[in-house]
């Protein structure tokens, strides 16, 4: 079964996983889980947010980060981080074919994000292979 | 020695990065993720951001970009033909209406190559149903558009190469 259907079929897990991201960390006020092929699976946020356009571009932009890593022959690429001054993009792998993408804005330490973002995807990646 | 910048591009699966593979003189820089929807039934991974080769000919150094196939990767598009000098279409002509896939990709990259030029390369040319050249020619005239159109396998280095070529003519004599 492909990580992706199983995500369907374990909608609600999910979903309770990115709730409890964004309630227990302050300043991350949206996540989203998409497929690294660019679809969008779940998300959750404060605001209106456009998962469609969202899940292709981080799609694209995970890849680039990841390759740009073994070019530079820097390898296990962990997190692809877009900073601006508004806040934090960041994106991780979850398992072989997810990526979670957390939105923080700019009154949140940058490593509270990535710890936050690796907790759930640590999370899912148990859901997965369970 | 002069860089030059070509863009390939077409729907997904038609063949741009096993091209890039073919023209690369070095392994290609590409960025797929494997698929999880219907392309999945005719292929293992997809292009999500871009395909990078080189090429090296006697005065120049052509650089080849793929984009990503699918509609959603639009974002990728404009970025990719920023600055390129001309445009290789592939047309894969087993799909249920190729004219209509060419005319998404004239239409998307249309102020490019108004400015640049394209050559066409239709790939599964050998298939059954296979033939569609010359609707295509006809198309193209009906739209007093004037570009090549090569039956092409993007598996053949040779094959790309006339068509890559091809461009660059038609860049130099226009």
């Amino acid at each position: 079964m492909t990580d992706k259907k199983q995500i369907v079929i374990k909608k609600q897990v999910v979903e309770d996983n990115l709730s409890n991201l964004l309630d227990t960390s302050d300043g991350i006020y949206a996540a989203l889980l998409s497929s690294v092929d660019g679809h969008a699976l779940a998300k959750k946020s404060v605001d209106e947010l456009s998962e469609t356009r969202l899940a292709a571009m981080t799609s694209s932009c995970l890849a680039l980060g990841e390759k740009i890593a073994i070019e530079a022959q820097q390898t296990g690429c962990n997190f692809v981080i877009i900073q601006n001054t508004d806040g934090f993009l960041v994106m991780r792998r979850v398992d072989k074919k997810l990526v979670i993408t957390t939105l923080a804005n700019k009154n949140i330490n940058l490593g509270m994000v990535m710890s936050a973002t690796n907790s759930v995807a640590d999370s899912l990646e148990k859901e997965i292979r369970s | 020695m002069s860089e030059l910048k070509l863009v390939i591009t077409g729907t997904a699966g038609v063949g741009k990065t096993t091209a890039i593979h073919s023209l690369s003189d070095k392994p290609p820089i590409v960025t797929d993720a494997d698929t999880t929807d219907e392309l999945s039934e005719i292929k293992d991974t997809t292009t999500v951001a871009f395909d990078f080769g080189e090429i090296y000919l006697d005065d120049a150094t052509v650089h080849v970009y793929g984009t990503p196939g699918q509609e959603r990767f639009r974002h990728m598009w404009e970025i990719i033909a920023e600055g390129a000098l001309g445009f290789i279409l592939l047309v894969d002509a087993r799909r249920k209406d190729p004219i209509a896939d060419l005319e998404i990709y004239l239409d998307n990259f249309r102020q490019y190559i108004e400015s640049t030029s394209a050559v066409i390369g239709v790939t599964r040319t050998e298939t059954e149903g296979g033939q569609c050249i010359e609707d295509l020619y006809n198309y193209l005239e009906q739209k007093q558009l004037f570009y090549p159109i090569m039956a092409v396998d993007p598996r053949d280095k040779s094959d790309m190469s006339q068509l890559m070529l091809s461009l660059l003519a038609m860049l130099e004599y226009g």
